[in-house]
């Protein structure tokens, strides 16, 4: 029997637009972790190597700790660890990321990038993987064209044939008009394959019977596709079925919720959502919020989402949480005088339908703090 | 409530005691200067705003000169009480009375301090701790209570902070408008605060370092700038890769190219060497064609010389042959000829002889002919000459008688002319002279003058011109002299004279007698001059040349003749011989003559070209027989010639035979040498060797270009490998991620600063216009009692007040705003009495006080004066106006009789 792990599009030193500072290091931290991640769950259930189905890097220009960090990780696996470059590190650049010294200095023998279509023979001619690299960022053809049923016998002949390839299968892209990176999901039949493991879908996703996209092993998007895990093939054999079982290992999750406030009751219920996430500090949420808070409750849910987005590694809000000013509000302003007929005036376009509206609930908001005596 | 009187005693200037009772409305207090109108004021204000037992400086400007106890006592009123009050400044031992009466019946009266007190609370005036009190603390009377000199000031800088409270309050009661306090004031103050720390006073966003919005924004700028650098630099990373890829593909493609192009010139290498073996073969063989063309050439040459010799040799025996036959035969011809050479010379004297008596026939007959030609042509030429001497004569003769006339015809003329002359003037003088006509009664002589006697018979008559003093002696019986009259008879008389003179000068010069002689002359020698005439044309007929010409030519003809006469002697005639005429018969005989002279020359003629012919056939022939003989020498000597040099070919070259042999060998060698060219020639075609050449000149250009490319993207892909790998790149990725990062945060801050700003300038201008429209409401009551009387005062007028209802501007129509302290002496005190007037009005809503004025209107013309004596009694309605002043007459009418208070008759009452 064969067993090994199959990832792919760990995307190491990628950077989050939308998460700043220490708390976009952490998130690169927590990919370059994944791979000691992998490693483990390697060793523990006994795997005999890795496959990485491209986009390992997340560009050429990483900077050469991250390089030297996930070498470092990917040699200390203790096992044969097989990378193609994908469509974010495509080999055949000048400044491939492969090609750096501080990756080739720290990835040691058993780390193999596989830059050409070559077989390779693994545990001594039992299997083979027929590597599919991207040499470039985008190919119109498709990259595992080459592989035929003959393709790799003259090496194994009778060996374990495995796949690995990054791109997008083609029922993917039906839709999608100039679609690069193409693959051939019927591969699989027509090169005699009895697994192929591609990369490039971020979700975990079986396309073939034989054929899966691990998904990333870090999520990185809002986007409920069951990222986060490695697939543990097994194969008894030549023309067995693979047996493949979804571990995960992703140190991050990635939540969107949405709510529509209209009362304190309505926060509170946010509250307790909140309460609710586990592992808040590790876990990135897009909030959308709809509705309308009184200055009072406007101000008490802005307090909390401070909270919250000290709270959670993001916190991504959305929507917009208009305030309206409740009757005893507007009465704290002023009772009588101009003030009060300001106030007036700024309520009234606050709830009209004109492009002031914002700016005049916010004014009055400001206008009940200074009132109250604080600052606006 | 108002003062309805004043008692005052020892205070200041006014020692009195002095009562002056004063009505509602307006009261005028007037007197001279000094006589205490303003002490008066002094003593009221005091009593009003003093406690008697005030000491110090205060009280002792109170004291009057001369010492006593300053005492003043005001009575006021309004619709519910009176009260009394007496105030004397007595230092410590001051005392203060003070009367209350409700109209009600209630009745109070207060002494010490608790009197001032409760006057202090009805006056709205708080006590001072110590010495007199301020402003601050005099309630409205500041406002009220204009003091000398102090009209033109500024009124609003007199409301103090409880008059503005007062008037906050009444305003807000009578409008039912709320300002909203101290509370709204804080708010403004902070939203104002607020507003400043992001808008510039023009209402722009600040940018200055150290406000929100400006940092925000300095922020954003600074990330983008670094996210921008970020940005170009990841651009040229890109751009480099793509570069590189197309780089890398170029060479991939040169790399499979070159080889290509390698086999492509080594094919054309290949063609071109085999063109160049074609090129050397064909040569050799264009030589050895060239060689075996030579050869044939040669030998056919030697045969066709060969068959050209032996016939020549044999066309030479033939010439010789002939050539000695000719030569032969000549001589024969020759001999003939010279034969028959007698004949011709015998026929030739002959007609020689013919001709010779032919030719002196002729001779003879034509000196026949011209002999007697000559001798008529002397004849003539005599006669002629005989008759032009006789014409020579006559002509010598009429000349003569021409000569010996004298008168020419410009004399006739000009005599002529001289008679006409004198017979006008005659006539001339025969008009003007007088007639005197006698008539002879007798027979009697009768002289006139001293030269004529006129002897007349009785009966006759005769008649004179008298033109000078002319005696008439009649006989001897008298003597008349008659003296004509003209002026001018004189001058006539001598101009006949003269004209006389000078016709007779001119008749004697002509040598005529009288003209009719002169013309009688001329006449004749018009005759002779034509008979001359006409002797000279007959002469010039006959001698054109002049009679010594007529006997030259005779000359000349007598010598023809006689040279003629001896020419005949000389051909056998006779000198006299001669025909006598030259008839028709002569002419045949001489034209027979010339017929035998030009037969015979014929003959001759004839006969010497048969002999020159005949002598030229002869030298033909003899040249003939000698060139022959020289011809066949010559062919001899050729023809020896010719067997040498055929002995020779035969002994060199072989006989005909050999020769043949060679030619045909040689023909045959260049014929197949010329088919192994022709075959070498057509492979050379078949190969195209131009093509050759420049298809492999084409690929060596073709593989140096390709090499020459591919040595430039090797240099091109080293140098962006080298800028690809460059160190900066590395990390660049997750600072292009962080900086984008950065970018957004600052965006979004500065969104916030941006939506916060905007909320704050809605707020601010939404409370702006509010307290706006609300103190406008709620000055309204104040406006409404003020624009009237400023409308009054300066028409088309306006005001600005602010919250403090201080003055910030007028406005005039034509004039444009004002602020108070930029108005004339006189609208300063015009505008400030406006204005303390309608205040007072407001006042009085809560407490009426009189409005003192003490001399205010002194910078104000007579024009607006009498339009502020209707404000001021349109006031006095509504108010108690005291007004002391110098000048009374200025407020005449104003007040009622009993209220206008003559100080000074007071104080002497």
């Amino acid at each position: 029997m064969i067993r090994f792990l199959h990832t792919a599009d760990l995307q190491l030193g990628r950077a989050f637009r939308d998460v700043s500072g220490d708390r976009g290091a952490r998130l690169r931290e927590y990919r370059l972790d994944v791979v000691q991640a992998i490693g483990r769950v390697a060793r523990h259930r006994q795997a005999q190597f890795v496959l990485i189905a491209g986009d390992l890097f997340d560009a050429h220009t990483v900077d050469d700790r991250t390089i030297t960090t996930a070498a470092h990780h990917l040699s200390a696996i203790g096992l044969p660890v097989l990378v193609i470059p994908g469509n974010h590190d495509p080999g055949g650049d000048a400044d491939a990321v492969f090609k750096r010294a501080s990756f080739r200095a720290a990835c040691g023998d058993r780390v193999r990038v596989l830059l050409s279509q070559d077989p390779v023979p693994l545990l001594n001619g039992s299997a083979v993987v027929l590597p599919c690299p991207l040499l470039s960022r985008h190919t119109l053809r498709d990259t595992t064209e080459h592989l035929t049923n003959d393709f790799g016998r003259d090496v194994v002949p009778n060996g374990v044939r495995i796949g690995l390839a990054h791109g997008a299968v083609i029922d993917f892209a039906r839709e999608e008009e100039g679609a690069t990176n193409l693959i051939d999901a019927n591969r699989v039949s027509v090169a005699g394959l009895d697994y192929l493991a591609l990369g490039d879908w971020h979700g975990t996703l079986q396309v073939h019977d034989r054929a899966w996209y691990s998904g990333t092993p870090e999520p990185d998007r809002f986007k409920n596709n069951d990222p986060g895990n490695v697939l543990l093939v097994e194969l008894d054999g030549s023309g067995a079925v693979p047996r493949v079982e979804k571990v995960r290992v992703a140190h991050t999750r990635w939540v969107e919720h949405e709510a529509t406030v209209h009362s304190d009751e309505d926060v509170t219920v946010l509250s307790e959502w909140v309460g609710g996430v586990e592992s808040p500090t590790n876990t990135l949420v897009r909030l959308t919020l709809d509705g309308a808070l009184s200055f009072e409750g406007s101000g008490r849910l802005d307090t909390l989402l401070t909270q919250w987005g000290n709270l959670f590694l993001l916190l991504k809000r959305e929507g917009e949480i208009r305030t309206a000013a409740t009757a005893e509000e507007l009465a704290a302003i002023a009772t009588a005088g101009p003030v009060k007929t300001a106030a007036d005036r700024l309520a009234a376009i606050a709830g009209g339908a004109t492009v002031q509206a914002g700016d005049a609930a916010l004014a009055l908001q400001m206008l009940h703090g200074i009132a109250a005596g604080g600052v606006a | 409530m108002i003062i309805r009187k004043i008692k005052i005693e020892n205070f200041g200037v006014l020692r009195g005691p002095l009562s002056v009772d004063l009505g509602s409305g307006v009261n005028v207090i007037s007197g001279p200067n000094r006589i205490g109108k303003s002490t008066l004021m002094r003593a009221v204000h005091a009593v009003m705003t003093l406690r008697s037992k005030i000491t110090g400086g205060t009280r002792e400007r109170f004291v009057p000169y001369g010492g006593g106890t300053p005492e003043v006592t005001l009575v006021l009123e309004d619709a519910t009480r009176s009260l009394t009050i007496t105030k004397r400044f007595g230092g410590q031992a001051g005392s203060t009375t003070l009367a209350l009466r409700e109209v009600s019946g209630g009745f109070r009266q207060l002494q010490g301090t608790e009197a001032d007190d409760a006057f202090y609370e009805i006056m709205g005036v708080r006590p001072a701790g110590r010495g007199a009190p301020g402003d601050e603390l005099c309630g409205v009377l500041p406002l009220i209570w204009v003091e000398q000199g102090t009209s033109a000031t500024d009124p609003s800088h007199k409301i103090n902070t409880d008059t503005r409270e007062t008037l906050r309050d009444l305003l807000e009661a009578e409008t039912g408008v709320a300002l909203g306090g101290p509370d709204a004031a804080r708010v403004y103050e902070r939203v104002q605060g607020q507003y400043n720390r992001y808008y510039t006073g023009g209402g722009r966003l600040t940018l200055a370092a150290g406000y929100p919005y400006a940092d925000a924004k300095r922020d954003l700028d600074k990330a983008d700038e670094t996210l921008s650098a970020l940005r170009v630099r990841e651009e040229a990373h890109i751009a480099a890769l793509t570069s590189y890829a197309c780089v890398s593909g170029d060479l991939e493609r040169l790399d499979a190219e070159i080889p290509n192009l390698q086999g492509v010139l080594t094919s054309a290498e290949e063609r071109v060497r085999r063109v160049a073996d074609l090129s050397s073969a064909m040569g050799r063989t264009e030589s050895a064609l060239r060689l075996a063309k030579a050869e044939s050439n040669a030998a056919n040459i030697r045969s066709a010389d060969r068959r050209q010799l032996r016939e020549d040799v044999r066309q030479a025996i033939i010439a010789v042959s002939n050539h000695q036959t000719l030569a032969e035969r000549g001589q024969i011809s020759l001999d003939s000829h010279r034969f028959t050479r007698a004949q011709f010379d015998n026929s030739l004297v002959v007609a020689r002889a013919a001709d010779d008596q032919g030719r002196a026939e002729l001779r003879r007959l034509e000196l026949e002919r011209d002999v007697t030609a000559a001798r008529d042509q002397l004849h003539e030429v005599t006669t002629q000459l005989e008759t032009a001497t006789a014409q020579q004569l006559a002509i010598t003769s009429a000349n003569e008688e021409l000569e010996r006339l004298g008168v020419n015809h410009s004399d006739v003329v000009e005599l002529r002319r001289l008679h006409s002359e004198a017979e006008v003037q005659r006539a001339a003088l025969e008009a003007a002279a007088a007639r005197v006509r006698v008539k002879a009664l007798g027979d009697v002589a009768v002289r006139v003058g001293d030269e004529i006697s006129v002897s007349m018979r009785a009966g006759e008559t005769t008649e004179r011109a008298v033109a000078r003093a002319t005696p008439f002696v009649i006989g001897e019986l008298a003597e008349i002299e008659v003296v004509p009259g003209g002026a001018d008879l004189g001058a006539m008389d001598n101009r006949v004279r003269i004209a006389n003179a000078s016709l007779s000068a001119k008749l004697r010069k002509a040598g005529a007698k009288s003209l009719a002689d002169a013309e009688a002359r001329e006449n004749t020698r018009g005759k002779l001059k034509a008979d001359a005439d006409t002797a000279q044309a007959v002469l010039s007929q006959v001698a054109g040349g002049g009679v010594q010409a007529l006997e030259h030519r005779a000359a000349v003809a007598r010598g023809t003749v006689q040279r003629l006469e001896a020419e005949i002697q000389d051909v056998g005639g006779t000198r006299s011989h001669a025909i006598s005429q030259v008839g028709a018969s002569f002419e045949t005989r001489l034209a027979q003559a010339r017929q035998g002279v030009a037969t015979a020359a014929t003959r001759v003629q004839d006969a010497e070209r048969s002999s020159q012919a005949h002598d030229r056939a002869e030298r033909g022939l003899d040249s003939a027989v000698v060139a022959s003989r020289s011809a066949a020498s010559q062919a001899n000597i050729q023809l020896q010639a010719m067997t040498s040099r055929l002995a020779s070919s035969v002994t060199n070259v072989g006989n005909d035979e050999r020769l043949e042999e060679v030619r045909v060998l040689h023909a045959e060698t260049s014929i197949m040498r010329q088919g192994a060219l022709d075959a070498a020639t057509s492979a050379l075609a078949a190969e195209n060797p131009e093509n050759s050449q420049r298809s492999h000149a084409r690929c060596v250009a073709g593989l140096a270009e390709a090499q020459r490319q591919r040595a430039a993207k090797l240099s091109e892909r080293d140098r962006l490998e080298g800028q690809l790998t460059s160190g900066d790149l590395a990390g660049m990725h997750e600072r292009l991620g962080d900086a984008e990062a950065a970018s957004a945060v600052a965006r979004r801050v500065l969104d916030q600063q941006e939506r916060y700003a905007r909320a704050l300038a809605l707020l601010n201008k939404t409370l702006v216009d509010s307290r706006s429209q609300t103190q406008q409401a709620f000055r309204e009551p104040l406006m409404r009692r003020l624009l009237p009387l400023l409308q009054s005062l300066h028409p088309g007028t306006s005001v600005e007040l602010d919250d403090d209802f201080n003055i910030v501007r007028f406005a005039r129509p034509g004039v444009g705003e004002d602020s108070f302290g930029t108005l004339s002496g006189g609208e300063s005190e015009q505008f400030g009495l406006v204005v303390r007037l309608a205040l007072a009005q407001v006042l009085s809503e809560r407490q009426s006080l009189p409005v003192m004025i003490d001399d205010g209107l002194v910078h104000t013309d007579d024009q607006r004066m009498q339009r502020l004596l209707d404000i001021l009694a349109s006031a006095g309605r509504s108010l108690q106006l005291i007004i002391c002043t110098c000048h009374p007459e200025r407020y005449r009418g104003l007040a009622r009789t009993e209220q206008c208070i003559d100080l000074e008759s007071s104080l002497r009452s």
